[in-house]
């Protein structure tokens, strides 16, 4: 169970990189640093939100 | 994936109005405005859509001198550029904050009520997958699921009151004004913001065909909705009276468990699939209302991109309550008392301020030319 969140949380946050280099390469910079950032929140978030209640 | 950038004309966006506010009477919103109104709880839905209707009048008027702008777009004219993206993120993150305990008290009906053996996290994922995939196929497909849907959703719910009513008491729904009227009215004040929507709608307003359109449907929509939660608040203190509807956490679900339609029992199964279907149409909106709102902020045009992001973050927000039903209801009361003096505020604000600035002058200039 666990690998599937990790896996689908890995994919999207993976998703949302690419398209943040993608506005990088738009010259748009602002947008991709805040999306870059939102892709690796969501991917540290399920350990303070899901995981961490497991144990 | 092709995103369809077309308009949506009167009917989707009065569907897209009935299914995302009218669907508000079947979670708690109903248990909320009981705990002030007792059983004038129906008043003070009234009362709500009266008081709302100043602020979306206003609204409209300053959409009015700016039909080609959308709710950030006219932030950032009014505002100027950093107060107006100010007011666009504190309002997005609001929104986020919103929808992910909307969401979160969506997937514990399912939970306690029906998949009572599913874990959270599976019911959690499969709502917001099928909604993220509706938000990605743009507005127009939401409108056009939510116009094909309407009719059928609408008379499994009148279905469904019409039965209350019928085992109801009469009697249940006096005194009329409940505890006094003061209470009534402090109910109405408090959670005026339940029709706060109305608000972030103008993220669709140019999307709308015509501004005659989007004005006539927000109205249309703003008395609909008003009238069917008010019906509903009714309904349900007719059928449990006040004392155990306010306990309920969920009253639509409690009631269409207990009515019985004829020999037919077990009710809840011919109308929770139809329940389900307006929550995929729902969260689908909210979703890409969001995307759009961060889009602009971010000036992003490609904001559908953003879906997916937006999607984990809410499901992983919204799955960390250890027990939803008291936690979620409990920040679903502040996040409605924190958006109500917003949402009158607001839009009083936005007309004064297009008023001192002549917007509304080149508006009657431009028409008579």
């Amino acid at each position: 169970m666990l690998w599937i969140i990790w896996g689908a949380a890995g994919l999207v946050c993976l998703y949302s990189i690419a398209f943040g280099v993608t506005l990088w390469k738009q010259k748009n910079k602002s947008g991709a640093i805040v999306v870059i950032m939102l892709s690796v929140v969501s991917l540290i978030l399920p350990y303070f939100t899901y995981v961490k209640n497991l144990f | 994936m092709k995103q369809n950038k077309g308009k949506i004309g009167i009917k989707e966006y009065i569907a897209i109005i009935a299914l995302t506010i009218g669907t508000k009477l079947s979670d708690d919103t109903p248990s909320i405005i009981y705990e002030d109104a007792r059983n004038a709880g129906w008043i003070s839905v009234l009362l709500i859509g009266a008081m709302a209707f100043i602020p979306i009048l206003l609204l409209i008027k300053v959409f009015s001198a700016h039909k080609d702008k959308n709710l950030h777009e006219v932030f950032i004219y009014l505002f100027g550029k950093i107060l107006g993206n100010l007011i666009s993120i504190l309002i997005l993150i609001i929104g986020v904050a919103a929808l992910t305990v909307d969401s979160g008290i969506y997937v514990d009906i399912i939970g306690t009520m029906y998949f009572t053996t599913t874990p959270s996290l599976i019911i959690y994922g499969v709502l917001m997958i099928v909604c993220a995939y509706g938000a990605k196929r743009g507005i127009e497909q939401i409108g056009s699921v939510s116009w094909l849907l309407l009719p059928y959703l609408k008379i499994t719910l009148f279905v469904a009151l019409f039965f209350s009513l019928k085992e109801g008491h009469t009697g249940f729904i006096f005194p009329l004004w409940g505890e006094s009227r003061l209470e009534v009215v402090k109910a109405a004040g408090k959670n005026v913001s339940i029709f706060v929507d109305f608000l972030l709608i103008g993220l669709i307003a140019p999307l709308v065909s015509s501004f005659k359109d989007y004005k006539k449907g927000t109205l249309i929509g703003l008395g609909m909705v008003t009238a069917e939660i008010s019906l509903a608040t009714a309904a349900f203190v007719m059928l449990f009276d006040y004392t155990t509807a306010e306990m309920l956490s969920y009253p639509f679900h409690e009631t269409i468990r207990y009515i019985q339609i004829g020999f037919l029992a077990n009710v809840e199964t011919l109308f929770f699939p139809f329940w389900l279907v307006a929550t995929f149409i729902r969260f689908s909106f909210y979703l890409y209302l969001s995307a759009v709102m961060l889009g602009g902020i971010l000036k992003i045009k490609e904001f559908e991109y953003l879906i997916p992001l937006i999607t984990l973050i809410v499901i992983f927000l919204g799955i960390a309550p250890d027990s939803p039903s008291i936690l979620l209801y409990t920040m679903r009361q502040t996040i409605l008392m924190i958006l109500s003096p917003a949402f009158m505020f607001l839009p009083p604000l936005m007309w004064l301020i297009a008023k001192i600035r002549g917007d509304f002058k080149n508006e009657t200039v431009l028409e008579s030319s």
